[in-house]
């Protein structure tokens, strides 16, 4: 594994994989033992390229998170796993503990929620730092120190010298997840997992976390994948999006084709049921029911209870997904899912992929120019 | 939520209010320090309003809410609630005053016994102010389940039983169980699921118009408080800098915290997004412990440099001044800097500005 560490990422990223993805993920499922099993993710395939910024947005419970920690098995024991992650060629679902402890860090850097819970309390943040700087470069203590105040300095924290003697407690909350930022960053970790990296700062240090994201990972080419259940937070920091929904990736598309042109009825309502800032609504408008309980998925679309274009196909078969119909198509011979499946395959969220939704009865995008008119 | 007219009289009145928490310990009254939570914050609420309180994490906000329910004692300062002063009430008549302002709290999950059935913890405020009979509270149960949207037989469940939109029912059910007058509402919905949130807003505005009720809601989510404020108080360490109705603070903020504020705000419009330049405050919040001299803000202020570190701002604190030709107030020394900014225009372009 050492030949995919920081030093041979010089050029835009680490070395992509056979398929020329920097990560491919295929029918990942992630279940929770218990009375009644938690099926948290089930069967989720996406390819992430070098350098890419994607966003994975969804609601707790959704399988967001334990999709994403389970790429590099970072879930407890009680936790199944199944499908195929390969990392730059490596299949990380076949290797041991041990070589994945180089690959987490090395290779896949991760910023979690709470700064305070990936910062030890009872060491200095120059130590933690330090140790971090030392594992991936053979560097003495002493050059280690340096280097460690050299990183908070660029991740913002001013009098970073003097700073690196605190602990954890002493830094303030946006400090703290700038100085677990420069320890996930320093290996130059070809792939950066943020989950919900500002949902637990206030508003003006949100934004400063975001552009230093942005900025770390557009300097080093790194690959993000940018975990939320905040679309404002994925609208201005990703290039594509996978939204996800009782355990799958029920919509992905360009950041822009999500927001503009949302195609998955649950997208479309989360939308409209947020508030907005540029004026007041009459009323909000909302979506009925609850999120589904991953012990207890049912046959058929798990957002068909609460969704308002469902079918009656929808109570039976759960729909994969699938490329979205053009208007023209759309309005041609109908959505036909069956026929669009059998020509396009199982397709999968990639870069510059097409527009998927796993929905029977999607909205249709309106008609392009070349095209007739259809609605949904 | 609804419109009150700006006469509407008040139903809370808060003058001068300070709340210290003491720190350290130490013999010397010098070597003890005091976070200074709440300094010097005057505010009413008018009756059938909806106020907000918005500000960043140790702006105070929270604290000034505790104060108003008096569940903590004033350092200094006065609140009046219906005209009575809050700190010359005790035994029988604060339990009176008690039973007309109640909290509704973030989380759910948190606020709700689990060993006891819904039933009992709707009928819990009834119990403890000796409301009706068994029976009577039995029905008044059933009542307030039908009111906030919860089938009737949720009364026989537990608190595991039920998600965190319907945990979160639960807990305003029980606040309105004693007809209160104030709900004082603290992050209401910042611990519920994205897709049951409006829901959630919904039932208040409905409750607020079939109960006339008065809101204090504290939230840290622009784009909501806009949604279900009519007045907005922006609290920065401790301090009021702003306080207008909720509409001239989205069009025409006058406080440089304010500005920035509105214009760190993620906004889920990819096009408002890439175009969008943030005004990035330096530095963090300075502590309560030691609040700068002169305007609190001034060691992150934007407008301050641009003005080239005037003295005013670091020797000065700015009153909550009325806002003039207008309604409200601002706490700057150069509200009318503020107006001619770039700053401020850009900002409101990309908050308003959707093709």
């Amino acid at each position: 594994m050492k030949s995919l560490s920081a030093e041979t990422t010089a050029g835009p990223a680490g070395p992509p994989g056979a398929d020329g993805h920097l990560l491919s993920v295929r029918d990942l499922r992630v279940t929770f033992r218990a009375k009644r099993p938690v099926r948290a993710v089930n069967g989720v395939s996406y390819d992430l390229a070098a350098g890419e910024h994607v966003g994975l947005v969804g609601e707790s419970g959704s399988g967001k998170s334990a999709g994403a920690l389970a790429l590099v098995r970072l879930l407890p024991d009680y936790a199944e796993l199944d499908g195929s992650v390969t990392l730059a060629g490596a299949d990380l679902m076949s290797l041991s503990e041990r070589e994945l402890r180089s690959i987490r860090g090395d290779e896949v850097g991760i910023v979690y929620q709470d700064p305070f819970s990936s910062l030890n309390p009872v060491l200095t943040v120059g130590k933690q730092l330090t140790e971090v700087v030392r594992k991936h470069r053979s560097v003495g203590a002493r050059a280690g120190r340096k280097e460690a105040a050299r990183l908070l300095e660029t991740v913002g924290v001013p009098n970073a010298e003097e700073r690196i003697a605190d602990y954890p407690h002493q830094f303030s909350g946006g400090m703290r997840q700038r100085a677990v930022i420069a320890m996930a960053v320093s290996p130059r970790p070809a792939l950066l997992i943020a989950d919900e990296p500002t949902t637990a700062l206030d508003v003006t240090v949100q934004a400063q976390i975001l552009e230093l994201l942005q900025q770390l990972t557009s300097e080093h080419g790194t690959t993000m994948l940018l975990i939320t259940h905040d679309l404002g937070v994925v609208a201005g920091v990703t290039q594509r999006l996978m939204v996800m929904y009782a355990g799958r990736i029920v919509e992905a598309s360009s950041t822009e084709d999500v927001f503009a042109r949302p195609a998955h009825p649950y997208t479309v309502a989360l939308h409209r049921s947020l508030p907005r800032i540029d004026t007041r609504q009459e009323r909000l408008v909302t979506i009925e029911g609850q999120p589904p309980d991953p012990s207890h998925l049912v046959e058929g679309c798990p957002f068909a209870p609460r969704c308002p274009s469902r079918i009656d196909r929808c109570a039976v078969e759960n729909p994969p997904l699938m490329t979205l119909p053009t208007a023209r198509r759309a309005a041609a011979a109908g959505w036909e899912p069956l026929a669009i499946r059998e020509r396009d395959g199982n397709p999968v969220p990639g870069p510059a992929g097409p527009h998927l939704t796993a929905c029977w009865n999607p909205p249709v995008p309106e008609a392009s120019s070349t095209g007739a008119g259809g609605n949904g | 939520m609804s419109a009150v007219s700006r006469d509407a009289p008040a139903l809370v009145e808060v003058e001068h209010l300070r709340v210290w928490f003491p720190t350290g310990r130490g013999p010397s009254a010098e070597r003890r320090g005091h976070i200074k939570a709440v300094d010097g914050v005057s505010f009413t609420v008018r009756q059938g309003e909806t106020l907000g309180l918005v500000g960043e994490s140790g702006c105070g906000k929270t604290t000034t809410a505790r104060a108003i329910l008096k569940l903590l004692e004033p350092t200094e300062g006065r609140i009046a609630f219906d005209g009575v002063d809050l700190s010359t009430v005790s035994g029988r008549e604060l339990r009176l005053l008690r039973r007309r302002m109640q909290p509704v709290f973030q989380d759910p999950f948190a606020s709700l016994n689990p060993k006891r059935t819904v039933a009992r913890i709707v009928a819990e405020p009834l119990v403890i102010h000796r409301q009706g009979t068994r029976a009577e509270r039995r029905d008044r149960v059933s009542e307030l389940l039908d009111t906030v949207g919860l089938p009737p037989d949720a009364a026989g469940r537990y608190p595991h039983a039920f998600s965190g939109g319907q945990r979160q029912r639960i807990a305003i059910a029980r606040a309105m169980a004693l007809r209160p007058d104030l709900i004082v509402a603290d992050e209401p919905v910042s611990s519920l699921d994205v897709s049951i949130r409006a829901q959630i807003l919904n039932l208040m505005s409905d409750l607020q118009q079939e109960f006339r009720l008065t809101y204090v809601v504290i939230a840290h989510d622009l784009a909501l408080v806009r949604q279900v404020t009519d007045r907005v108080a922006v609290m920065y360490l401790g301090n009021i800098v702003e306080l207008r109705p909720t509409e001239d603070l989205y069009r025409e903020p006058l406080h440089p915290y304010t500005v920035a504020l509105l214009s760190s705000a993620p906004i889920p419009d990819t096009g408002a997004e890439a175009t969008r330049r943030r005004i990035v405050l330096e530095g963090d919040v300075p502590s309560p412990a030691d609040p700068p001299a002169g305007c609190r803000f001034h060691t992150r202020c934007w407008l301050r440099r641009k003005l080239d570190n005037p003295d005013i701002c670091s020797g000065e604190t700015p009153p909550l001044t009325p806002v003039e030709g207008g309604e409200g107030a601002v706490a700057c020394h150069f509200p009318d800097e503020v107006e001619s900014s770039s700053e401020r225009r850009e900002t409101l372009v990309t908050i308003a500005g959707r093709e």
